[in-house]
């Protein structure tokens, strides 16, 4: 069952009912109420039904959101000044690619300013192929509470000594449930146990990434868009 | 003629009346139903669709309120095209005067409310059950928390009612202004331009309220003004032909 569906045969009520009705006549008036009255009783048996169907429900706790924003800070700190990122919280995605060639280029970023990406490049003398790691984050305005959200996922390509990496039109989830930080994405292969689903109203929340490119050391790196980048070494 | 023949007269024109336009204005009904059905689709697509808003990624879920204000608007729409017709047709020989007619329009009026107000309470329930039967689990089911008491309920439930013959009886009222003279369009309209924060004001007046029995009065008071005045303003006796 999906929306379309639904909304088929709430349409087809709707037309059919009307052109009974443009036709005028005891079965015509029949028919036109007739569809009302459906229309009403669907909407109104659901009542009943709602509280029959089985729930699962997981409360999302929205006090821990600060703690979290501490967490995410030092997170934040530790990937672009210290050398590696341990924490794991907030990891969504995370690729590597074999090398190939001496040189990387990295190109066609379409993340707009909006997104709100940030992009750290670490040459590592400790690996040999190419970390794509990706960190996201949903930042709250005002007084809205931290609840799960949609946010937009990347998609790398590593084709011919060229990194590509573009806004993706996949759309993935985080959720907090107590400490911990779920991802549609990340678990999207177990989808009946760690997907979820809300539909909660004005849940307003800011998506933040941050990509975090570990290359070897020897590579030669050329990027378009530098104030999106910051390159650095590893000690 | 006594005065209580002439009030059963009344309330037996105005049955007759209403039963005419449950005949006959059937159109009625499905304007209602067609807004509703405008916020159900939004309801579920909406928890689909993002959008973007400038500073970063804003997602926005359908909320209720979306069934909610296009039926207002649908019954603004409709005591507005029935407060038209009432002064132009006549529907029976023996309607003597447009008082029962205004009745039967007031009777018709809140039997729509009451649907209007059944229907867009039960479409939250209608949109959980779509959701429960699309996901696999559900954290947040986007009921109102105030539906989960049943004193709750019943308080939506008559804030909803409340709203929606507020809504009727400004469209009536309008609508019977608009019939006596078109410059009553631009009274209107120009205390809103001239006082912009009188909207707001307005809006206060209505939404915010320590007391529902205080809030009670208060709007149905004015809703019971407002139709009075319509009646008032399209008192024309008539004889039908």
């Amino acid at each position: 069952m999906n929306g379309w569906f639904v909304f088929f045969i709430f349409g087809s009520l709707f037309i059919v009912s009307l052109i009974l009705y443009k036709q005028r006549g005891n079965r015509s008036l029949l028919f036109g109420y007739g569809g009302a009255v459906i229309y009403v009783s669907v909407l109104l048996l659901s009542i009943p039904l709602f509280y029959f169907l089985p729930k699962e429900t997981i409360e999302v706790e929205s006090t821990s959101s600060y703690k979290l924003e501490q967490a995410y800070h030092q997170f934040q700190t530790d990937l672009v000044e210290q050398d590696r990122v341990t924490d794991s919280t907030f990891l969504v995605n995370k690729q590597s690619f074999t090398l190939e060639g001496s040189d990387l280029q990295i190109t066609d970023v379409q993340t707009n300013d909006y997104f709100g990406a940030q992009f750290v490049i670490t040459k590592d003398h400790s690996i040999n192929q190419i970390e794509v790691s990706e960190y996201q984050y949903v930042s709250f305005d005002g007084t809205a509470q931290l609840k799960s959200e949609y946010l937009p996922a990347l998609s790398v390509k590593y084709k011919q000594g060229e990194l590509t990496i573009s806004q993706s039109t996949d759309l993935i989830q985080l959720v907090q449930i107590g400490e911990n930080l779920y991802s549609s994405q990340f678990n999207s292969d177990q989808r009946s146990e760690d997907f979820f689903i809300s539909v909660s109203s004005s849940g307003m929340g800011y998506g933040q990434s941050f990509i975090d490119i570990r290359v070897p050391a020897h590579i030669d790196i050329k990027v378009a868009g530098t104030e999106l980048f910051i390159i650095k070494e590893a000690q | 003629m006594s005065s209580k023949q002439a009030t059963t007269s009344d309330w037996q024109n105005t049955k007759q009346l209403f039963r005419y336009r449950v005949r006959t204005q059937l159109h009625l009904v499905y304007y209602l139903l067609f807004f509703q059905l405008i916020g159900l689709a939004i309801m579920f697509f909406g928890a689909d669709n993002s959008f973007n808003i400038n500073g970063g990624l804003v997602e926005s879920y359908a909320s209720t309120n979306v069934t909610f204000s296009l039926s207002l608007l649908a019954i603004g729409l409709v005591s507005f095209l029935l407060s038209l017709q009432s002064q132009r047709r006549h529907f029976f020989a023996y309607v003597r005067t447009t008082r029962t007619e205004h009745y039967s329009a007031f009777l018709y009026l809140l039997a729509l409310c009451f649907i209007a107000t059944t229907t867009s309470i039960a479409t939250p329930y209608l949109t959980s059950i779509f959701f429960y039967t699309s996901y696999s689990a559900v954290i947040h089911s986007d009921l109102p928390s105030n539906f989960t008491s049943v004193s709750g309920f019943l308080l939506s439930f008559g804030v909803a009612l409340t709203y929606f013959i507020l809504i009727s009886a400004l469209g009536y009222f309008i609508s019977s202004l608009i019939q006596i003279s078109r410059f009553f369009i631009s009274l209107l309209i120009f205390p809103f331009i001239l006082f912009p924060t009188l909207f707001s004001n307005i809006l206060i007046f209505f939404m915010i309220e320590n007391h529902p029995v205080i809030f009670f009065i208060k709007t149905i008071g004015i809703s019971i003004l407002l139709l009075l005045g319509a009646m008032a303003l399209l008192n024309k006796e008539e004889v039908a032909s």
